[in-house]
């Protein structure tokens, strides 16, 4: 067994031992909803609601409904669109690439992440959907034999591309997520007090045990899920940012659109995981679990992506200005200083600057804080895709076909209805499935609670980062044992490597 | 309608991971046969104790992973290449490169799919499957270990107990799991 440094912070806090933690993650799918669900659940279906109405109404009257004209073809549609799937990446970016890299404040807050990914994906899918008008049809994204004769997809077409990207990304998520799963299902199961409730996790848990010859093959199968998902999560917003980067219009024709997308769909991904998991946190009780250590950690992320990006428009500018090449340069000049410069300054001030408050550490470690700023990050990000998409259409080369773009109330009833669709989903999640992958924070208790400074157990109001390293009582036989143990019932035996004998 | 069957099997609860490990190689060492362990979270070091080798899926996930590849292959062939030639502004039919998104994906998804319904098969997890479970804290904070009940019954109690067991009994087969009594009381 391996101890951690004593001045690292625990990433569990309070008197946990493994059953408490399947009570406290277990507890919530047991027990009667609370009046907070409640109260959520009810405007999430309304504004569900509202959604399918705008989603109805725009299937029965076509695109006409929508703002877009000839000059701006893309609007809320491709801008939500991007939105969704980007907040789509924090949640395999934490299970797969942190997996690979050994971070393990992932295993408090991969399952609810990846959970979300799942449903922003759902959300994301719908608008190129709809964008169609021709709903009915929509299978002729798939290369299935028709009733045009032999005609297949053109498979040269970024569009395409994002087709296979999307539903390929959301298929192994959603498997991801649902192996995971299956031994957190079981320990509902194995706890469930009526026959229904048995029989229904049951059915949910595959029948799963806890077999060693299962745990075996489970982690093998993660770890290679982790490895193919990485380069996956990275080719889709990839591919996304080729729907643009491959045509010729000024501001969309740019090669550093991978690199630049994927940082943003990781910033945005990681504002919206603290979105939730700040209020979910409290109001599940499950601050022991995920600590401010654990948003600390992600604001650090939010932080380096958040000055990805910032980098990224300052190298659009300057490629602009370098290049030597007017109708890119009229474009930039007319992001910041057009008829949409609001927009643009908007989306400057939410991704750049205000993130950067994250240095200050009292910053990153006040939930309040974090959950305003990420805000502003969800905010910041919808604008740099409406910023990407219809300033650069809104004046192309012909000045006589400028135009402007204004939604109508379809096209925002249907963002406040993907809206409503994700947190329907996500509060369903919430009270019907654990929340926090049980057995993978079982797995850390022992390491991340042994040998730290006011020794395990410690109320995580009373613990201080900076103090820390004064209170490391490097003579704590626990630590310098390296055998883990204290006395709360368990590890009284130390383990050595050799076979035991008798 | 509850069945229950003795069968010679030894079971033995643990509370820690780290005695349940000692105890097991103890076992090993004097050859008792481990018919399996149960725990919450995967216990590094019990397969390489029980002798368990390392999984084969890492081959059927490469393997999965050409077979998507070809699919993919195949796919954009017969269509863009082979069935329906289609000339947009001249640019080659048979553009490798812009194949390549679509050849990745179809290579992931195929891997991921393949792979998992390998484990499920192997494993035999399936939807409705019911479960033999022998201690329902298994999946909560105990470590159950599942040992064959030979003629050195008695020793194997005795040997289990003195490595930190908390609790042995015999197995009694449940063939409905609820809402029954659970095995424990029914000893």
């Amino acid at each position: 067994m391996s101890i951690e440094s004593p001045i690292r912070e625990p990433l569990i806090f309070g008197d946990v031992n493994l059953h408490t933690i399947t009570e406290d993650v277990c507890g919530p799918t047991e027990h009667k909803p609370t009046k907070a669900w409640w109260f959520g659940f009810t405007i999430a279906c309304c504004g569900f609601a509202f959604g399918i109405f705008c989603f109805t109404w725009e299937v029965m009257f076509g695109i006409g409904t929508w703002g877009l004209n000839k000059t701006i073809g893309w609007g809320f549609d491709i801008t939500n669109f991007v939105w969704w799937i980007g907040i789509g990446h924090a949640g395999t970016l934490i299970s797969a690439i942190l997996l690979l890299f050994r971070q393990e404040w992932r295993n408090s807050i991969n399952r609810s992440a990846e959970a979300m990914t799942i449903f922003a994906v759902m959300c994301a899918g719908m608008f190129p959907i709809f964008h169609m008008g021709r709903v009915w049809n929509a299978h002729m994204f798939l290369p299935l034999p028709n009733d045009f004769g032999p005609l297949w997809p053109n498979f040269n077409s970024p569009l395409l591309w994002d087709v296979f990207a999307i539903s390929t990304y959301f298929t192994v998520s959603l498997v991801f997520w649902y192996t995971g799963l299956l031994p957190d299902l079981a320990s509902i199961r194995d706890r469930a007090t009526t026959k229904m409730r048995w029989s229904i996790y049951n059915f949910l848990s595959f029948g799963w045990t806890g077999s060693v010859r299962h745990w075996n093959r489970f982690e093998l199968v993660s770890l290679i899920l982790a490895g193919i998902s990485t380069p996956l999560v990275l080719s889709v917003h990839t591919i996304v940012s080729f729907d643009f980067a491959t045509s010729v219009i000024p501001g969309w024709h740019t090669t550093i659109f991978p690199p630049y997308f994927v940082a943003g769909a990781i910033f945005s991904g990681f504002a919206m995981v603290h979105t939730l998991l700040v209020v979910a946190r409290v109001t599940m009780k499950l601050e022991n679990y995920i600590t401010i250590g654990h948003l600390e950690a992600m604001a650090k992320i939010i932080t380096l992506t958040g000055s990805m990006v910032g980098i990224a428009y300052g190298t659009e500018f300057f490629m602009a200005w370098y290049s030597g090449y007017k109708y890119e340069q009229f474009a930039f000049i007319n992001r910041a200083f057009g008829p949409y410069w609001w927009a643009y300054w908007s989306m400057i001030t939410c991704n750049v600057i205000t993130p950067q408050l994250f240095w200050f550490r009292k910053i990153r470690r006040s939930p309040v804080a974090i959950f305003i700023l990420s805000i502003f990050v969800n905010i910041g990000m919808w604008f740099e895709r409406f910023v990407i998409i219809v300033i650069s259409l809104h004046r192309d080369f012909l000045p006589s076909s400028w135009a402007m773009y204004v939604p109508t109330w379809v096209e925002a009833g249907m963002f406040i209805g993907t809206i409503g669709f994700f947190f329907w989903w996500f509060f369903l999640f919430a009270k019907f499935f654990p929340v926090i992958a049980m057995a993978e924070v079982k797995m850390i208790w022992k390491k991340t609670t042994t040998g730290k400074p006011a020794g395990a157990f410690l109320p995580l109001q009373d613990y201080d980062p900076d103090k820390a390293y004064q209170l490391a009582d490097m003579n704590n036989p626990n630590y310098l044992d390296s055998a883990g143990g204290h006395d709360h019932g368990h590890s009284e035996h130390h383990h050595t490597e050799e076979p035991i004998t008798h | 309608m509850l069945k229950i069957k003795r069968t010679n099997c030894i079971v033995a609860v643990f509370n820690d991971d780290h005695v349940l490990l000692g105890a097991l190689r103890t076992a090993v060492a004097k050859g008792y046969n481990i018919i399996d362990v149960f725990t919450p979270f995967p216990v590094h070091g019990i397969e390489k104790t029980l002798g368990i080798k390392r999984s084969n899926l890492g081959i059927a996930a490469f393997v999965f992973g050409c077979i998507g590849l070809c699919f993919g292959l195949s796919l954009t062939y017969y269509t863009m290449t082979y069935d329906w030639r289609i000339n947009i502004g001249g640019k080659p039919n048979w553009p490798l490169l812009s194949f390549v998104p679509v050849l990745f994906e179809c290579t992931i998804l195929i891997t991921a799919l393949g792979m998992v319904t390998t484990f499920y098969t192997i494993c035999k997890l399936a939807p409705g499957v019911i479960p033999v479970i022998y201690d329902k804290r298994a999946t909560d904070d105990r470590f159950v270990v599942l040992l064959e009940d030979d003629a050195r019954g008695a020793e194997i109690r005795m040997i289990m107990k003195e490595n930190g067991a908390e609790e042995i009994r015999d197995d009694v087969h449940v063939t409905d799991n609820f809402p029954g009594p659970s095995p424990l009381k029914l000893r």
